[in-house]
């Protein structure tokens, strides 16, 4: 089975439940697509009229109707494949803006410095030896405070990579999971009437897909902030790895074709409900980091420099004279 | 070694840092913020509103708004510099008019130097 064949199992999981009503509730058997009414085992007769056999199969073709539906939500989700792009680009990103070696505080991997930004020390230096008020501004507002500066746009674009990955892996496992559930109802309709009791276990391990960082903590600023983060389970630091939620073993049993449908539909709920609450990680650690950005702007973004704004006059002052 | 010939060096490392080296790093984060997608909703789309916040595209809207916000303050911190580059060329350049030696100092340098970009 996989997830791209979802709505061809609902198909074959109809089919199932159908036949094995049919069977269990009526006597009525199946072979090759047509229906046979029971027969008395003295007389050989058939113990319903063909009218009644074609009522009771009609109603139950519709008692199970919906089954066809059963899968429909999950029928087109993300791609996983498709984050990848995605992810290399915010790489990118993240490797232009290293003013020096910098590590994903969130992924713990290691990037190195972007040699072409040490021209913004020589430029420095340079502007350093002059003494007009808009070069000292300049130095004091946009050069002193340059590296740590960058390194919280690194963080920004390290927190919009991490939420690449996480998704990725959500959506991984989201279509591992309803194919598994697909998966175990075509077993449980199998087995329903064995010896014994009929369970089954649902691992839904899209609980632990996204791991929640409450506080990547960001340099510099005239008060303590931290931004909201997450993580993909599969590729975190190891100083979050204790965070990661351990998915819950779901276990369902039923009796009957019926109760097998039941517990379908509720895995397939509960299903739902964690991947909704695997990916609202992401919208919560996405919105506080967006106000603590817009919050602090002089954190992730220099001031304009008063030289930027003055180009016909700009105050450089004199230079040094030794 | 003259006042005017110093000035001219002075001023030629005044147009160096305005011409090239502030342009370079203005370079990096326009390179950074056109490597960055500022929208996922492409790749977020369920067709059965599985998920969280948007109804088709879930997390998407909240990771674009955080993306767009770091885009422009990447695409600000570029122009900036170039300003702040522009400005210092400028300078330089009225400031050798106040002195013939510096001019023909800066000038020469400005040949040595060349553009970087």
């Amino acid at each position: 089975m996989s997830f791209e064949e979802l709505g061809f199992h609902a198909q074959e999981i109809y089919e199932m439940a159908v036949e094995k009503y049919l069977r269990d509730e009526h006597m009525i058997d199946e072979r090759d697509g047509l229906y046979y009414a029971p027969t008395d085992p003295m007389s050989g007769q058939p113990m319903m009229t063909e009218e009644v056999l074609r009522k009771t199969v009609w109603d139950t073709e519709m008692k199970f109707n919906e089954i066809h539906s059963l899968f429909n939500d999950f029928l087109v989700l993300p791609d996983p494949g498709a984050f990848d792009g995605p992810i290399q680009s915010v790489t990118t990103c993240m490797d232009a803006l290293c003013s020096k070696a910098f590590t994903d505080p969130i992924q713990g991997d290691p990037h190195p410095i972007n040699v072409e930004l040490k021209a913004m020390t020589v430029a420095g230096s340079t502007i350093d030896e002059w003494d007009g008020l808009a070069a000292k501004a300049f130095m004091n507002n946009f050069v002193i405070p340059f590296e740590g500066r960058t390194e919280n746009q690194f963080t920004v674009a390290s927190i919009l990579m991490n939420a690449l990955n996480a998704n990725k892996e959500l959506w991984k496992r989201a279509r591992a999971n309803i194919d598994d559930i697909a998966h175990k109802v075509k077993s449980a309709l199998d087995h329903y009437d064995d010896c014994g009791k009929n369970e089954w276990e649902i691992g839904l391990s899209v609980v632990g897909a996204v791991v929640a960082i409450a506080a990547v903590p960001v340099t510099g600023g005239a008060s303590a902030i931290a931004l909201g983060a997450v993580a993909s389970a599969v590729d975190v630091a190891s100083t979050f790895a204790g965070q990661i939620e351990v998915p819950p073993k779901n276990d369902y049993s039923a009796e009957s074709v019926e109760g097998v449908i039941a517990k379908a539909k509720q895995g397939i709920e509960d299903l739902k409900t964690e991947v909704a609450r695997a990916e609202q990680k992401i919208v919560d650690a996405m919105t506080n980091s967006s106000g603590v950005v817009a919050g602090h702007a002089t954190d992730f973004l220099a001031p304009r420099p008063t030289l930027a704004g003055a180009p016909g006059n700009p105050d450089v002052g004199q230079p040094d004279d030794d | 070694m003259s006042t005017g010939h110093v000035l001219g060096v002075d001023l030629a490392e005044l147009w160096d840092a305005g011409q090239n080296h502030l342009p370079i790093v203005a370079g990096e984060f326009t390179q950074a913020v056109n490597a960055l997608p500022t929208s996922i909703t492409g790749i977020m789309y369920r067709s059965g509103g599985v998920g969280a916040g948007d109804h088709s595209y879930g997390s998407a809207p909240a990771w674009g708004e955080l993306a767009a916000t770091l885009a422009g303050h990447l695409s600000t911190t570029a122009d900036n510099l170039m300003d702040t580059g522009a400005a210092l060329v400028h300078a330089a350049n009225n400031y050798a008019g106040t002195d013939a030696e510096a001019r023909a100092e800066l000038e020469r340098r400005k040949l040595e130097i060349g553009t970087v970009r």
